[in-house]
């Protein structure tokens, strides 16, 4: 039943596929804090559609209102354009949605990374207040409904629709949201994938130490930092609340306080606006906040501009819905 | 018996083949794939764990410039982590060592990962500080530069600045080489003296040596935090925890080993032991199957002449039964007609009464009849004489006169409508004969099976006329005859029955009584009740009376066989014959006959 097949991820260049295939193009990699995204996950297309399908049903929130693309839409760069994502209600929740795209390559899961796994992730928007405000019980009745959900189910795992059965193929579905970039592709070795700009762009990205955090194949994804290195960030900007305390808040680890999950920077242009707070409007806003209060030094326009192109090199081809 | 003996013998089957498997799988609970397995996770665990400190020593040399391979043991680890506690799930409950070793372990891995997390964030900024450190600190010394270069004079405290700071990076990157803590105290001395000449700087400078400063002071905080951070990671006895568990591990395995072992001996001593029991009962069977070889044999002669003595023993049960039936007929119809017999004498007198006053009648009828033949033949003179009346008158006056004078006479003695009264009389005598000869040949009939419709009420009555003599003067009859349907039945077998128990209840009659016999419909059946007020049948007879040559009567005076007859034509009828009875008080006979097949709505209009 569980057919595993290989899905391949569209490459702009069958050339690139060659050179992978024709031997490792490692060499280039080796030397870069960031490397490229894989050609190919291996995961079972069955789920891949029927976790499509769940995390664009609404029925998974207590008034059917909300869906997980509602804060993860796909076509938004798996985000939602909003500093504070609502939920049901039309409530705003506390923090901005991250980007689903790519998920699967962070070493945890959320702003404070309270969730090791993708499947432990689900639990948190099912249940949050402000997000789906929802109950398995609830969902699972729903679902038991709909002849599509109990049939997919049934052919897919053999004891039906179940909670570990939703968020496997919530999860599986996840990690088919792979956005390889014409970044990758000049890791990869095509030079001439991204332009002269992106290039220098890249290289200060390097120099001035943003790669310092924001390395590995997501472009960040990997790391907890302190948000507020060189300077108090939370002091100036005022306003603190409890989602400010990051880590702290699930480790209660006074060292943890004000550290975050460095996001992936993959698709970061379309993802509007930034950090947890949602606080920073454009990218150039972005950058240079993070010049200031990580990086500790003043960044010039004109080096921002060029890092900011760099970035937009990073956004991938987005996954079509089936 | 022979089940009991079957259950004891399938018992001790199942237990020894209990014990076997019991032994077997005391041995087979040794999976040796599953130790290598556990063996194999450990010693991957260990590799991990290795190469998860190789990467973690590589970042922080800054060999690698990326975290992904510091992140990725985490879920190999995790994985392998949860294969150990699956695969080792039996070994736990055994021993609590073992148990307190991956306890122990999975509490080090915490650690480590929480210790590694805060390695990576460290050391990305102590990099980070460490790698922008000279850039920042050329910008302020070209800076400062620039504006020696704009001063007509040389500026002293401007020239020590840049060699502080220049002596600074120096130092800096000395102690990030070394990590030697002496180098500290100097350092901090530096970064203090070179922050109190901020405030006569310009604000370019001094904005960069700002930069420059906080610089340093993250690469004073965070090296030895970083070091610290290594040394802890690397001193986490996460291996040597590794190697306590496979020891733990193989302790346990060792026992389990040993025990299987003595198992295994146990097993080769029981499947000897059960091989002799088996060797055992092969020669007991093989004894046994020579024994039943030879019983066998001769069953088989048996069985040869059984077959033929079989089937001439059914032959002559066949010929008996039929002797049977027909000696069965003949008593039946011999029982009939001695209760024939014993209403000959009555019957006969019935036939005698009617007879004699017949011929009584017609002998009065015939002494008369002279007289009116003479007045006959004298009137047949008449008309010859008239014929001559013209010639003489005087014979025709005492042809007349004569002739009168016989009517006279028959008139006068009422001759003719004596002989009428006579003649019914003996009409009505023969009517009774021959409705008595009618009833006998009814009664005895011998085509006993024909089978017709009849209506009981009528049978009764036929039999109470056969029976007349018996009850005559003794028993008053009263009838109670119910509206009944016809019922397909043999009428004459019926009458015989009916005949028995009027004449027994006659018979239980010792004065005069009375016998009521009442019919009615009870659903499908027929019910006739033949109820005397006789002496009644004692307790301990009643339950004897349908029994064959069973009677109370004297010898000679019963068959005995009348009651079981009667209850024999019942049965067959599909009926029920039931007797109730109480001494002084009289008996009850019920005979319930099924109204039988031909019972269709034609046959009952034609009753109607």
């Amino acid at each position: 039943m569980n057919i595993h097949r290989v899905v391949f991820i569209k490459m702009s260049s069958v050339a690139f596929l060659c050179a992978y295939l024709g031997g490792p193009a490692y060499g280039a990699e080796l030397n870069e804090p960031i490397s490229p995204l894989p050609l190919k996950v291996d995961l079972n297309l069955d789920k891949v559609s029927l976790g499509d399908r769940l995390f664009h049903d609404k029925q998974l929130s207590s008034d059917k209102t909300i869906s997980c693309a509602s804060c993860h839409d796909i076509k938004k760069g798996g985000a939602d354009h909003l500093p504070l994502s609502k939920g049901v209600g039309d409530k705003f929740g506390p923090i901005n949605a991250p980007t689903v795209l790519n998920s699967s390559f962070n070493f945890r899961q959320f702003w404070d990374g309270r969730a090791a796994t993708l499947e432990e992730q689900i639990e948190g928007p099912i249940h949050a207040q402000f997000e789906m405000n929802s109950q398995w019980d609830l969902i699972i009745s729903r679902l038991k409904t709909d002849p599509y959900y109990t049939e997919s189910f049934n052919k897919i795992y053999y004891n039906g629709i179940q909670v570990v059965n939703i968020k496997d193929a919530i999860a599986v579905y996840e990690r088919s949201l792979i956005t390889p970039s014409r970044f990758d592709n000049y890791l990869r070795g095509d030079k001439n994938a991204i332009n002269q700009d992106e290039i220098k762009g890249y290289e200060l990205f390097k120099k001035y130490g943003c790669v310092a955090c924001h390395q590995g194949k997501n472009v960040g994804g990997n790391m907890y930092q302190l948000f507020g290195v060189m300077g108090n960030y939370f002091k100036d900007r005022g306003n603190i609340s409890v989602v400010d305390y990051g880590v702290y808040n699930f480790t209660q680890d006074e060292r943890d306080r004000h550290k975050f999950k460095v996001p992936s920077l993959r698709n970061i242009a379309m993802t509007a606006p930034y950090f947890h707070d949602g606080s920073a409007q454009t990218l150039q806003d972005a950058v240079k906040v993070m010049a200031k209060y990580q990086l500790g030094r003043k960044v010039p326009e004109s080096d921002i501009e060029l890092i900011v192109k760099f970035l937009h090199s990073l956004s991938g081809e987005i996954p079509t819905q089936k | 018996m022979k089940l009991r003996s079957t259950a004891i013998n399938l018992i001790i089957g199942i237990g020894l083949a209990g014990v076997l498997g019991f032994l077997y799988f005391k041995v087979q609970s040794i999976n040796l794939d599953e130790h290598q397995q556990i063996i194999d996770t450990l010693r991957r665990t260990s590799a991990v764990n290795y190469r998860w400190d190789q990467d973690v020593l590589q970042t922080k040399l800054n060999i690698s410039t990326h975290y992904d391979a510091v992140t990725n043991p985490l879920s190999d680890l995790s994985s392998l982590k949860n294969q150990l506690l699956s695969k080792t799930e039996t070994f736990l409950n055994q021993s609590d060592q073992l148990k307190g070793s991956i306890d122990k372990y999975i509490e080090l891995m915490r650690e480590k990962d929480r210790l590694v997390e805060d390695f990576k964030g460290q050391n990305a900024i102590l990099h980070n500080s460490l790698h922008y450190i000279s850039t920042a600190v050329q910008d302020l010394t070209s800076e400062i530069s620039v504006e020696l270069d704009r001063l007509s004079k040389p500026d002293a405290a401007l020239i020590k600045l840049r060699n502080e700071s220049q002596s600074l990076l120096t130092n800096l990157l000395e102690y990030n080489q070394l990590a030697q803590q002496e180098l500290v105290p100097n350092l901090e001395k530096t970064i203090t003296s070179l922050n109190q000449q901020r405030d006569k700087l310009s604000n370019n400078i001094s904005s960069s040596l700002q930069v420059v400063l906080n610089h340093a002071s993250v690469i004073l905080k965070r090296k030895p935090e970083v070091d610290q951070l290594m040394a802890a990671i690397v001193n986490l006895p996460v291996s040597r925890q590794i190697d306590q568990i496979e020891q733990d591990y193989t302790k346990v395995y060792d026992k389990r080993l040993s025990e299987k072992d003595r198992y295994f001996s146990l097993l080769v001593v029981y499947a000897g032991l059960l091989l002799l029991l088996i060797a055992y009962i092969g020669y007991r069977l093989r004894k046994s199957y020579r024994q039943l070889g030879e019983l066998n044999k001769q069953l088989k002669v048996a069985n040869e002449t059984l077959e033929e003595r079989v089937v001439q023993r059914t032959e002559e049960l066949s010929k008996a039964y039929v002797e049977l039936k027909q000696s069965q007929a003949q008593l039946v119809q011999s029982e009939k007609m001695a209760s024939l017999g014993q209403m000959v004498a009555g019957v006969a007198h019935e036939i005698n009464t009617p007879l004699a006053y017949c011929h009584s009648n017609v002998e009065v009828v015939r002494e008369q009849l002279p007289e009116i033949n003479l007045l006959f033949k004298e009137f047949g003179k008449i008309p010859n004489l008239l014929d001559a009346a013209a010639t003489e008158q005087e014979g025709l006056k005492e042809q007349w006169a004569t002739m009168n004078a016989l009517f006279a006479s028959i008139e006068q003695e009422g001759i003719l409508e004596e002989m009428e009264v006579l003649l019914d009389g003996s009409l009505s005598g023969l009517d009774q004969i021959s409705e008595m000869v009618k009833s006998l040949k009814d009664f005895s009939r011998l085509d006993q099976r024909r089978v017709e419709n009849s209506n009981l009420n009528k049978n009764l009555d036929s039999v109470l006329i056969i029976a007349n003599n018996v009850l005559k003067g003794k028993v008053e009859v009263i009838k109670h005859y119910g509206d009944i349907p016809l019922v397909s039945c043999s009428p004459s077998q019926l009458n015989q029955v009916f005949l028995n128990l009027i004449v027994n209840a006659a018979q239980a009659i010792e004065n005069r009584g009375i016998i009521t016999i009442e019919t009615l419909a009870e659903g499908d059946l027929v019910q006739v009740v033949v109820k005397d007020n006789g002496k009644g049948i004692p307790e301990d007879v009643l339950p004897r009376i349908f029994d064959p040559f069973f009677t109370t009567k004297e010898i000679g005076k019963g068959t005995g066989l009348g009651l079981s007859i009667a209850y024999k034509i019942v049965e067959q009828h599909g009926g029920t014959i039931k007797a109730e009875s109480e001494i002084n008080k009289g008996t009850r006979f019920t005979v319930s006959i099924p109204i039988g097949s031909p019972t269709s709505s034609q046959v009952y209009e034609i009753a109607a």
